[in-house]
């Protein structure tokens, strides 16, 4: 599955949205198959306030379906980048979607812009700017925390979005990298000390690259 | 990006800047654009890349020409540190005497084409009052005039960006009321994806949201435009300024409203009904062409009739209302034809329909997640000690209703 394309049909290892009220939404990995914290397998059964989903069950189905759950019902939605910043795990501080918008449109992408974004954070932005620049364009997110940097990377393999990549770099001290030099359309910081990576973040930019 | 797309060609839509004005123009044959009272001969900006900027030279009353230079010999600022400033404003009287100059006399500087910053030095040295002026106010002052007088301009290239500060800026009531954060709310509300296929019914909007989806859109993108009779593709005018490539406008698919709505009937009846609204809107100039463009538009038509039918069983990705009139019909219509699990999104410019909308929509169904909100946006001037809001901003962007459909299946 990918985030950046639609489907009809819920197939195993999708990330699906499951929608009980607007104030009660989960991200569900669906995979029939679970281990517990004993490490042996048991079958995936998803616990919310109104019971319990059997995650096994929704295979096949239709995105959009209604589920019946112990006790009571719940839709199961296509995952969007803004219902995943709605429900993504937090590691840091997000942004939500009315500044995602406006940061997209300032910064003028469009599909096939390659843009830089330090740092990545838990993802909440990078989602919606590989969603924007696909199928040709691409994302280079960077952060400083190792950790992120790995959780973020199985975050969007899982989500089928191949047009990102983010590396473990003090973009502050150490720069963007010699191989993104005078390629980027758009640089977006958010970082403690933005003033820092500016200076670097003018050899990413496209020589012809002209905001006035 | 490719270079040679860069290049102004005759007929492109251009922005000028000049100072902290735009225009949007576009190129005509005569290359000659009136701004400021001033008339401005443009051929010289054809073949040259956008964003250049050039000093206008005059050649005789009026009429200016335009000299490519370098923007960073660009100097229209004069150096305040030998003029002495004074700590207040109580010795200064607003009575019309403090230029010595008059009008005559400056106006007369500029038709002999002395460039701005002799204008400048002139006004300051003739100025009564500019040394009594605290530095603020002096830095003010100058400002002021040498906007009135600047002799740079700066031809820009259009983007969704600019012409929403170009457009929304000059007469916002023309796109309804639409502010920035909220056009940008409207493509992440209905996750808008370059390769989905969407229906958009815009309308009195001058094309402006139909634009900035096209310019997202990628060519395996589709966009169904439900066109109304009296708001043709012509009159559109942000959609024409972006300068789209042919092949970026055959995502665009334009689709008769009436034909979109009416689709029980045969493709017959359709094209009949079409005929006749040929025949009808035509005026005396084009009947000449009558034949031809009849032709044309039954091949547009069936065009249409296959994408309409194609609908039914490819149904759209997501769905963007965005109108004057009451929108409650429209989206109830429409709602069919976008698969379970994709967003929708109304833009309007008052709330009290979208109200009504809103709790229609909550006894449905076939709908969740159902939001109805407005932005806040507040901009700011960015100075050092005076960074305050803006004196003067709009108190409204429109409200967005947006949701995502379901199915029961």
């Amino acid at each position: 599955m990918s985030f950046s394309n639609f489907k009809l049909y819920i197939e195993e290892g999708d990330t699906v949205i499951l929608y009980i009220n607007p104030h009660n939404m989960h991200a569900i990995e669906v995979k029939s198959i679970v281990l517990n914290k004993n490490g042996e397998e048991v079958e995936n059964v998803f616990q919310t306030t109104f019971g319990a989903l059997k995650v096994q069950s929704l295979i096949g189905k239709k995105y959009g379906i209604k589920v019946t759950l112990s006790k009571g019902w719940a839709h199961v939605l296509y995952p969007t980048s803004e219902l995943w910043t709605l429900t993504l795990p937090h590691r840091t501080q997000i942004i939500y979607t009315p500044d995602i918008s406006m940061i997209l449109f300032e910064l003028e992408l469009k599909p096939g812009s390659v843009v830089i974004e330090a740092g990545t954070g838990s993802g909440s932005l990078t989602h919606s700017l590989a969603r924007t620049v696909y199928p040709d364009g691409y994302v280079y997110s960077f952060d400083f925390h190792e950790n992120r940097v790995l959780v973020a990377e199985k975050e969007f393999a899982n989500h089928g979005i191949t047009n990102v990549s983010i590396k473990q770099r003090d973009v502050c001290t150490e720069g963007y990298g010699e191989e993104i030099e005078y390629i980027a359309d758009a640089v977006f910081l958010d970082l403690p000390l933005p003033w820092k990576a500016v200076i670097h973040a003018m050899k990413c930019i496209k020589k012809t690259g002209i905001k006035y | 990006m490719d270079n040679e797309f860069d290049k102004i060609q005759n007929k492109d839509y251009v922005i000028i800047k000049r100072g902290n004005n735009f225009l949007l123009h576009q190129l005509c044959k005569t290359l000659r654009v009136k701004y400021f009272k001033s008339d401005i001969d443009l051929s010289n900006i054809v073949g040259k890349p956008f964003w250049s900027t050039y000093r206008m030279e005059l050649k005789n009353k009026n009429n200016y020409t335009l000299e490519l230079c370098n923007s960073f010999d660009i100097q229209e600022n004069i150096n305040l540190d030998n003029i002495d400033s004074g700590i207040d404003n109580r010795n200064i009287q607003d009575d019309n005497n403090a230029q010595i100059l008059t009008k005559e006399k400056i106006l007369g500087m500029r038709d002999n084409g002395i460039s701005s910053q002799d204008i400048l030095h002139e006004l300051v040295k003739n100025s009564k009052t500019f040394s009594h002026k605290t530095e603020f106010a002096q830095e003010k002052y100058l400002r002021k005039k040498s906007k009135k007088y600047t002799d740079y301009i700066q031809i820009l290239k259009p983007n969704i960006r600019l012409l929403s500060e170009v457009l929304l800026h000059q007469s916002p009531t023309q796109y309804l009321g639409l502010r920035v954060d909220t056009l940008s709310q409207i493509v992440t509300a209905v996750n808008f994806q370059p390769e989905g296929k969407y229906i958009i019914y815009e309308n009195n909007c001058q094309g402006l949201v139909t634009a900035t989806l096209l310019n997202l859109l990628s060519a395996k993108g589709k966009l169904l435009n439900i066109v109304t009779f009296n708001y043709p593709f012509h009159k559109r005018k942000a959609l024409k300024a972006m300068n789209f490539s042919e092949s970026k406008l055959q995502c665009l698919i334009n689709i008769t409203c009436s034909l979109f709505f009416e689709n029980d009937k045969n493709d017959e009846d359709n094209l009949k009904v079409d005929t006749e609204f040929v025949m009808n809107s035509e005026d005396l100039k084009r009947k000449l062409s009558f034949q031809d463009s009849s032709c044309k538009r039954t091949k547009q038509k069936q065009i249409e009739i296959e994408e309409i039918r194609r609908l039914q069983t490819e149904k759209a990705d997501g769905l963007i209302i965005v109108c004057k009139e009451d929108p409650s019909e429209l989206l109830k219509e429409m709602l069919q034809f976008i698969f379970p699990s994709r967003s929708f999104v109304v833009y309007n410019q008052f709330q009290e329909p979208l109200i009504k909308l809103y709790s229609e929509l909550r006894h449905r169904q076939d709908v969740v997640f159902i939001k109805l909100f407005e932005n806040w946006l507040r901009s700011y001037q960015v100075l050092p000690n005076r960074t305050h809001p803006e004196i003067t901003m709009s108190g409204t962007g429109g409200y967005l209703l947006t949701g995502i459909t379901v199915t029961n299946d």
